[in-house]
């Protein structure tokens, strides 16, 4: 980690212009009139947005987007081309990611990375650089500390800019953010000793009283737990939860024909789909509500932790915000390790 | 590595047979770039075989590595599809991406007597393995196969049993359901027929394909009979789409059926949760 | 614990009393031992909102509530649990009424396997604005619907709250195009207004099928455009005005204002004003020669 420097606030979006006639410029930008934010792709003269808002949409969504084309087809005779989609034709950057988000990705890696390696992920992972914003924590629902991920400088950034008065002290960690650096010097100044300081003292509020553990004992010691009750009484299986999830990559594939060619292409799913699961001849291992809720939790919390060492949950909070019935992990979690003796039963 | 992630290759379909009123055998070559490529793979493999505008379907490969040349599939139309696959003719093409799955442990099953029992369409995933032990006799025990169906016409592969069963200590046990007209062979389920037969365990291995309430019976009767967990070995079927472990929907518990699986021993089965 | 921000005090008591009311009747009603459990409202573990909670047993109907926050339309699980034996207990405000006599009506609850309390709304507060729901401004509340009990009489609160903004209708059709492709391209097709919506309560939605497959699933503009009128007219005469929809959205799609405008075109055309309030048939289930046709060039 090297500090290179001090940006005004007021210089960010310059900057973000000059870089953009080089590599691609994603941000937080706002969308609609509501003070929402989203990541798109930033063009000059955009303003971007800093400040306590989460996008409702992850980070993931640059890297595997909701929907994506596999690869086109045309058909003549007796011969069909299949042509593999170009995933991006540019070098990335995404500014002002945040470290939930970012450790995210760390997560899906383990299972798009592992072989066979899925070659469009990968492209977009290694030309996109990381600029990560430290996060002072973006509200109440906000628990990534206590899942071990560090919401200043959170490991997998390349560049982490941490807010100070009117602007921000930039510092770069990887080869990949050095580069970057070398576009942001021009706008970079040296820092004064008490900027250095409110860097270094910069904290988050985010909560780190949330226990995501599972009892011990594997699946079978929660797999008829009273969690998955009140959790899927209440619940209308939309999936939004998923779909707000950074760590969330399920997918669907589908064809669709035009004349004599078409494409494949692949979009977002959910474990809370009745379809998801559902084959031929209509059978369907999780044919209930509560079967699904199930799985959803089970898979963050144990099958994940199982197969990679990590719970598939980085503590954003967006599940509970965005569920239409405030359904978050942290509660599910104490459900699910409560006995049957101090259950409230 | 590309076409095993997302990319197909292509499989041209060289010929068709029937193999009962709504399953069809295709035979296909695989092209790469316009040429003709080899494709290796294991007893109890799969591929995800497409038809391009429709989708695409996980189908184990049914012929045995030990042939080169061809690689069969056995498809049963139920869906979009397979219904598609059903409309196609020698000379059309249809994707393929594998082989995927983890296949038999056939290394591990050399030396011992085998116990196939298969019902239906199962015996597809069973017939690559059949062959494959058939083609390297020597390396095995004794061989017994268990096959049943709901009736005659509806034994899959009717053309392989007078080969089996005249292949060295190889036995074909076949039944149907219920009596039929001009059947003289066993009548009854399959599992009942595993329970007459009484094949001792001692160093044999018995391996089950088929639907799953008959897989349900048959696990039953094998403990019962002394079958020790590690030496049952049957497949699973679930949703899929990616066939290589990240669409996220053919998981049972911790464990991916499409690269974890299908193939698993019973002793597996029993440390993942039963929602299959 | 109430967070009421517009409810004067005065009334603040009124609905803690009901509140208490609520439970003991709740309680009370799972004591039965043909009693499955009564759907109500619990308070959001962070104390800000209400979200729908089943009560199984006389412990659990302590934490049901009701106060001014309690927008969840409980009457929206009833399809599907219409195969469950037993009795359920259901607590209904006005427009959650409307949508269980709709729900009666069309034959997707029997009314003799249910517990309905009846709860005397006097409007929602929006907890994002702090300010009576709009919604509230047009509620009216079904006259002869046969409550097992009620927390007091069942009137319409005829609120005067302002219809918000924007007013379509003063709308160009340039404009109002403009705004509803824009509206509609926020939204990523996750279902969620579907799901939550008491009126979509096919077995087997169009939109699920794969075969005959009636929408693509590329998800863009025309897919969004095609998914919400389909759904818009499959509701027309039925949606009840609960804004559920609008509420479950998690892209703040403006559903209320498609469905009000639905709701007006209704009456205004066809001087249908039913959906949960009247015996009148539903809208799309009637047709009379005297019905206006402006599109083919009919006299309106
Ligand atoms: C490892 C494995 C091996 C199989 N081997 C064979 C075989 O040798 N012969 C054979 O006839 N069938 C086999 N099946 C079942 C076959 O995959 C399904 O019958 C087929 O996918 C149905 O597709 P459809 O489009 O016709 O049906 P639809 O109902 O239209 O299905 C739509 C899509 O859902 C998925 N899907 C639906 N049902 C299943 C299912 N049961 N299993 C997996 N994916 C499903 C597929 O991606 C399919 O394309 C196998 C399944 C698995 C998992
Ligand atoms: S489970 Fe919820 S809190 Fe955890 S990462 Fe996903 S959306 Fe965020
Ligand atoms: S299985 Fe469910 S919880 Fe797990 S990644 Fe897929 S959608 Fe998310
Ligand atoms: S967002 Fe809430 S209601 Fe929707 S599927 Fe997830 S838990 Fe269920
Ligand atoms: S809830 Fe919103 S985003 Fe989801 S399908 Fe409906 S309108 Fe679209």
């Amino acid at each position: 980690m090297t500090v290179i420097g001090y940006m005004k606030r007021s210089a960010l979006e310059g900057v973000l212009g000059d870089i953009s006639d080089k590599l691609e410029v994603i941000a937080p930008l706002p969308s609609g009139d509501k003070g929402a934010v989203e990541l798109r792709r930033f063009e000059k003269g955009a303003q971007v947005s800093i400040g306590p808002v989460k996008p409702m949409l992850p980070l993931k969504t640059i890297f595997l987007p909701p929907v994506e084309q596999i690869f086109r087809f045309s058909k003549s005779e007796n011969e069909t081309t299949v042509t593999a989609s170009t995933p991006i034709t540019r070098d990335r950057v995404v500014f002002g990611a945040l470290g939930c988000d970012i450790a995210a990705l760390a997560l899906i890696d383990e299972v798009f990375l592992r072989e066979p390696v899925d070659e469009a992920y990968r492209e977009r992972r290694t030309r996109t650089t990381i600029v990560a914003l430290a996060c002072e924590g973006q509200g109440p629902e906000c628990f990534c500390a206590s899942v071990g991920i560090d919401p200043v400088r959170p490991g997998g950034a390349d560049v982490v800019m941490i807010p100070v008065k009117d602007g921000f002290i930039v510092e770069t960690i990887t080869k990949k953010g050095e580069q970057l650096g070398t576009m942001l010097q021009g706008a970079l100044r040296d820092p004064t000793g008490p900027q250095k300081k409110t860097a270094r003292s910069f904290t988050s509020t985010s909560r780190s009283d949330v226990d995501l553990s599972a009892p011990a004992g594997g699946w079978s010691a929660v797999w008829e737990s009273e969690a998955w009750e009140d959790a899927s009484a209440r619940c209308i299986g939309c999936g939004i939860c998923t779909v707000v999830c950074p760590t969330c990559h399920c997918f669907d594939v589908h064809d669709e024909r035009h004349g004599n060619g078409g494409e494949r292409f692949r979009k977002w799913d959910s474990c809370m789909a009745v379809n998801f699961t559902m084959m031929a001849h209509g059978e369907n291992p999780r044919p209930q509500h509560r079967a699904r809720v199930r799985q959803r939790y089970m898979h963050k919390l144990v099958y994940f932790p199982e197969n990679h060492g990590a719970v598939a949950c980085v503590g954003c909070g967006r599940c509970a915000v965005a569920c239409p019935n405030r359904t978050g992990i942290g509660e599910v979690a104490d459900r699910m390790r409560e006995r049957e003796e101090d259950s409230n039963e | 590595m590309n076409e095993l992630m997302m990319i197909p290759l292509i499989a041209r379909i060289r010929s068709i047979r029937e193999v009962t009123f709504d399953t069809l055998m295709f035979e296909v070559a695989i092209e790469k770039d316009g040429k003709e490529v080899p494709f290796s793979y294991l007893p109890g493999q799969f591929a995800e075989l497409s038809v391009f505008g429709v989708g695409e379907s996980p189908i184990s490969i049914t012929s045995t590595c030990t042939r080169p040349g061809l690689v069969e599939f056995a498809v049963r139309e139920v869906g979009l599809v397979t219904e598609a696959m059903h409309n196609m003719r020698p000379g059309d093409n249809m994707g393929i991406r594998g082989p995927l799955g983890n296949g038999f442990p056939v290394d591990e099953m050399k030396g011992k007597d085998i116990l196939f029992i298969a019902g239906g369409i199962g015996l597809a995933p069973l017939r690559g393995l059949i062959n494959y032990v058939l083609d390297n006799r020597s390396d095995f025990g004794a061989v017994d196969i268990i096959y049943g169906a709901r009736a005659p016409n509806l034994l899959c592969f009717d053309w392989e049993f007078d080969t089996w069963k005249a292949a060295p200590d190889t036995r074909v046990h076949l039944t149907i359901d219920a009596p039929a007209a001009g059947w003289n062979g066993s009548v009854g389920f399959v599992p009942a027929i595993v329970k007459e037969l009484a094949l001792p365990p001692g160093n044999r291995l018995a391996v089950a394909c088929g639907p799953p309430i008959m897989i349900k019976y048959v696990l039953e009767d094998l403990a019962a009979a002394g079958y020790r967990d590690e030496d049952v070995i049957t497949t699973l079927e679930m949703k899929m789409k990616c066939g290589v472990g990240k669409c996220g929907r053919c998981n049972i518990g911790a464990k991916y059926i499409c690269v974890d699986g299908p193939v698993f021993r019973l002793s597996e089965l029993k440390t993942i949760p039963s929602e299959y | 614990m109430f967070h009421a921000i517009r409810t004067p005090g005065r009334m603040r008591d009124q609905l803690k009393d009901m509140q208490t009311r609520l439970r003991e009747i709740a309680a009370a009603f799972l004591e039965r031992p043909d009693a499955l459990f009564f759907i109500g409202w619990e308070m959001t573990p962070d104390e800000k909102e209400t979200r729908p909670f089943f009560a199984r047993n006389p412990r659990q109907a302590q934490r049901l509530v009701w106060n001014d926050l309690c927008h969840p339309n409980p009457a929206s699980y009833l399809p599907r649990l219409r195969d469950r034996e037993g009795m359920i207990g259901v607590a209904v405000k006005g427009c959650d009424a409307r949508a269980l006599r709709e729900l009666i009506r069309a034959n997707q609850i029997e009314r003799k396997n249910l517990f309905v309390l009846g709860i005397p709304c006097t409007g929602l507060v929006d907890p994002n604005t702090g300010a009576i729901a709009s919604r509230c401004a047009e509620c009216q509340y079904p006259v002869d619907f046969d409550y097992d009990e009620t927390l007091g009489p069942m009137e319409t609160p005829a609120l005067t709250v302002e219809r918000s903004a924007p007013d379509l209708d003063a709308m160009s059709l340039q404009q109002r195009r403009a705004f509803w492709k824009q509206e509609l391209d926020k939204c990523i097709r996750c279902d969620a207004c579907r799901k939550i919506c008491y009126g979509c309560y096919c077995p087997e939605c169009i939109f699920e099928m794969s075969d005959p497959k009636w929408a693509t699933n590329r998800g863009d503009l025309a897919d969004k455009i095609f998914y919400h009128a389909v759904r818009a007219y499959h509701l027309a005469g039925r949606c009840v005005g609960c804004d559920e929809c609008a509420r479950a959205c998690p892209m703040g799609v403006r559903l209320d204002l498609l469905n009000r405008s639905l709701r007006d075109h209704a009456k205004e055309m066809f001087s249908f004003d039913g959906a949960g309030i009247t015996d009148e048939k539903p809208l799309l289930r009637t047709f009379s020669t005297e019905d206006p046709d402006p599109f083919f060039g009919g006299d309106e």
